[in-house]
């Protein structure tokens, strides 16, 4: 839960394309290992957090192809690198989830209207119509 | 309501009413009502329409036998002879029923009712044979393969002997509706002979189903066998079912089944896709396990639902159900190992949703409508209060109809997982298969592209535990698949069928080690212990040894005893007939008057002359 309210404030702040996509990666990643640390605390079965995390992770893989990512130290995938934080409730995990992929279609759809490549572009806008997809399973399951 | 997909059981109950209806027009015949020439000649270009088609069926079915090594032949089964001699029989009686190559395969108009019923049932065996024919397909080099999952129990020897002996039971049923016909009194050269034709013909179908019969009295064939042959669909994508009452239990039960059988005919596809295909992609995979997972848990959910509603009546039912539970639930973690598992991959084709990953998305919507309370439940939908145990089944009759969709509904996450395990494996052996990599520099020669990307091609433990737990959820499906057809078969649910068709599938798949194992089999007595006929004694005797002639001996023999056999029944046995030993074999003169017509050796007519009266 912090993870993912830590990558919302750094995608909130990210200015440029290159910064934007770097915490965009973050934040599909850190979605995808708050979602699976939820199903693995042996919580409540959550279909639509499911369906979010093949969302993410294609969102994640359309940033890795931006050729303005930048290199980080490790951007090899963190498995199991990272100790899984306490899993919040199903609510509060939607509501995290919902308002970080709705921060990030915004930011995704800003910085590809700049891009300069077509390449850049295109990566920007698929994982920004990835981060809807997660955002809409997410919103959804708290009405 | 969505009309189901039709069925080869469809065809040949048609084909079987049709000809009960010609015998039943033709029995109200007096022999003085037949039309010469009209009727005799009608009833002939009809049954050799019939018997034309049936031949091809035996014909597919001893294609497959031509093409094993004699050796094995020769130590085969009795079905497999029966197999054989049911197609010469066949083929006799279609070469008795013709009058020029040309003809053979035109009945021109009919007028006589009879005639038209007979045609009738041929219409629809050639379709019914398409049916079957519709799950194979022939490579360039010839050989025979498979289009779907239907294709290997067809190819198993219970459904061929359930084929097999559908097919003669028709033939005697048309050669029942031509006796009449046969016995007419006509005059002129024309209508005589065809009057003759059709009597011998008429007595080849009853030899081929006495072969049948015979097989059948040696190795009882498993009436699974039938039962699975009449429940094969035709192989297309069936039709998607939309409720027209979202709220109606039947309705959902139709959408999860009709879905499940869609999911089930495009994993196939999906299975079977090139390993350079661009169908096989990252996202379809993702979308598949996420959604068998949600389906997973639909079934797990679905499945308690339905033991409490009948625990107070049937408890053993209830305990099946509690464990088909157990095993959607255990499916469901190991989906969930898999789709974490595809979250860390990718691959080199991405965004491509196929047309399983959708069917598998459609198959989770409408479990859950079935499982959940909410009329408008979606995946999307937070966790909500189940549907009542007496919603779900208001009466124990509506019990199969819900173990019906959940049965349905595993065995498409099954060979949904299936596809997901084929395609990665390929793509792992194409080099397809991506990991995230430390560089966003490093440049990769993927598919004869280069492509500057910060991924690289998996291998190693990555590709190891990939496959592994691509495994684990096949695995797992497969378990709970293989419950809910243990609570179909027990509830009577339809979908039983497809329980036991995976079983003659596997049987089949280790046919290979059985062919094994009687390969070595050498030319001797029968191996059913019966001796030799006489004729076959012959023919071993002069030396010959071509596989072909022997089996044709063989049931030259065998025709003549059960020959022997039902006349001894029909008019008493005032002198039991000594076969076997003897080289010359007793036989009625019509059945040698029919060999002859078919063109018999003169060789093997030699040994076979009309027994002297008592």
């Amino acid at each position: 839960m912090t993870s993912v309210t830590d990558t919302q404030r750094r995608v909130d702040n990210a200015s440029g394309l290159a910064k934007v996509l770097d915490a965009a990666y973050d934040a599909f990643e850190d979605m995808l290992t708050a979602i699976y640390g939820y199903h693995d605390s042996g919580g409540p079965f959550y279909p639509a957090l499911i369906m979010a995390a093949a969302s993410a992770a294609n969102g994640r893989d359309a940033v890795a192809f931006a050729p303005s990512l930048l290199p980080p130290p490790s951007r090899t995938l963190q498995t199991a690198a990272v100790p899984a934080p306490d899993p919040p409730g199903w609510q509060d995990l939607g509501a995290s989830i919902a308002s970080l992929s709705s921060s990030l279609s915004t930011r995704l759809r800003d910085v590809a209207a700049a891009a300069e490549t077509a390449e850049d572009r295109r990566a920007c806008l698929d994982a920004a119509r990835y981060a809807e997809e997660v955002h809409g399973l997410a919103a959804a399951s708290l009405q | 309501m969505t009309a189901p997909p039709a069925t080869f059981g469809d065809f040949l109950s048609a084909a079987h009413d049709e000809l009960a209806t010609a015998a039943a027009v033709s029995s109200s015949f007096t022999l003085s009502k037949v039309t010469p020439g009209r009727d005799v000649d009608e009833h002939r270009r009809a049954l050799a329409h019939l018997v034309q088609v049936l031949s091809a069926y035996t014909g597919d079915l001893t294609e497959v036998l031509r093409k094993l090594p004699s050796e094995y032949l020769t130590g085969t089964t009795a079905w497999h002879q029966a197999v054989m001699q049911a197609h010469d029989a066949l083929t006799s009686a279609g070469s008795a029923l013709a009058v020029s190559d040309g003809e053979r395969t035109e009945t021109g108009s009919l007028s006589s009712p009879a005639a038209q019923h007979l045609s009738a049932a041929a219409m629809s065996l050639t379709a019914g044979r398409d049916l079957l024919q519709g799950h194979f397909a022939t490579s360039a080099s010839g050989a025979r393969l498979c289009r779907s999952r239907w294709a290997v129990a067809i190819a198993s020897p219970e459904v061929t002997s359930g084929l097999l002996a559908e097919i003669t039971s028709l033939g005697r049923q048309a050669a029942e509706a031509c006796e009449t016909v046969a016995a007419s009194v006509t005059t002129g050269n024309a209508r005589a002979r065809a009057q003759h034709q059709v009597g011998v013909a008429c007595e080849w179908l009853r030899l081929a189903q006495a072969r049948v019969r015979t097989a059948s009295q040696r190795a009882p064939a498993a009436s699974r066998g039938r039962e699975v042959l009449a429940a094969i669909p035709v192989n297309v994508l069936p039709s998607p079912h939309v409720p027209q009452d979202a709220e109606a239990i039947d309705e959902l039960c139709q959408a999860v089944t009709t879905t499940a059988q869609r999911a089930r005919h495009v994993a196939w596809d999906a299975a079977n896709t090139d390993h350079r295909s661009a169908a096989i992609s990252v996202t379809s995979w993702r979308q598949i396990a996420a959604a068998c997972m949600v389906t997973s848990h639909n079934c797990y959910v679905l499945c308690q639902t339905l033991a409490d509603r009948v625990a107070e009546h049937d408890p053993g039912l209830a305990e099946d159900l509690a464990r088909a539970a157990d095993q959607a639930s255990l499916a469901r973690e190991e989906w969930l190992d898999n789709a974490r598992e595809f979250g860390e991959v990718t691959t080199d084709v991405r965004d491509h949703i196929s047309p399983a990953a959708l069917e598998a998305g459609e198959l989770a919507h409408w479990t859950g409508k079935l499982a959940y309370a909410d009329p408008d439940w979606t995946p999307a939908r937070p966790p909500s209060g189940l549907r009542p145990p007496a919603s779900l089944a208001p009466e124990a009759t509506d019990v199969p109809r819900v173990v019906d969709a959940i049965h349905e509904a595993s065995r498409a996450c099954a060979s949904l997982a299936v596809a997901n395990l084929e395609q990665a494996s390929k793509a792992v052996q194409a080099d397809r298969v991506l990991i995230h990599a430390g560089s966003r520099t490093a440049r990769y020669n993927i598919g004869g592209r280069t492509i500057r990307m910060p991924v690289q091609p998996a291998s190693g433990p990555y590709v190891t535990s990939l496959l592994a737990c691509c495994r684990d959820a096949s695995e797992a499906a497969g378990r709970t698949a293989e419950a809910g057809g243990e609570i179909a078969a027990r509830t009577g649910a339809p979908s039983a069928v497809l329980a036991a068709a995976k079983a003659l599938a596997r049987q089949q798949s280790e046919l290979p080690h059985r062919k094994q194992a009687t390969a070595g089999a050498t030319a001797g007595p029968r191996i059913d212990g019966q001796p030799f006929g006489p004729i076959e004694t012959k023919l071993r005797d002069c030396g010959v040894t071509d596989t072909r002639l022997l089996w044709r001996a063989s049931s030259l023999d065998q025709a003549g005893q059960q020959v022997i056999h039902d006349a001894s029944t029909e008019h008493g046995s005032q002198r039991q007939p000594h076969v076997g030993a003897a080289s010359r074999i007793p036989h009625p003169a019509g059945a040698v008057s029919a060999l002859r017509s078919a063109g018999a050796d003169r060789r093997i007519l030699a040994h076979v002359e009309p027994e002297a009266g008592p």
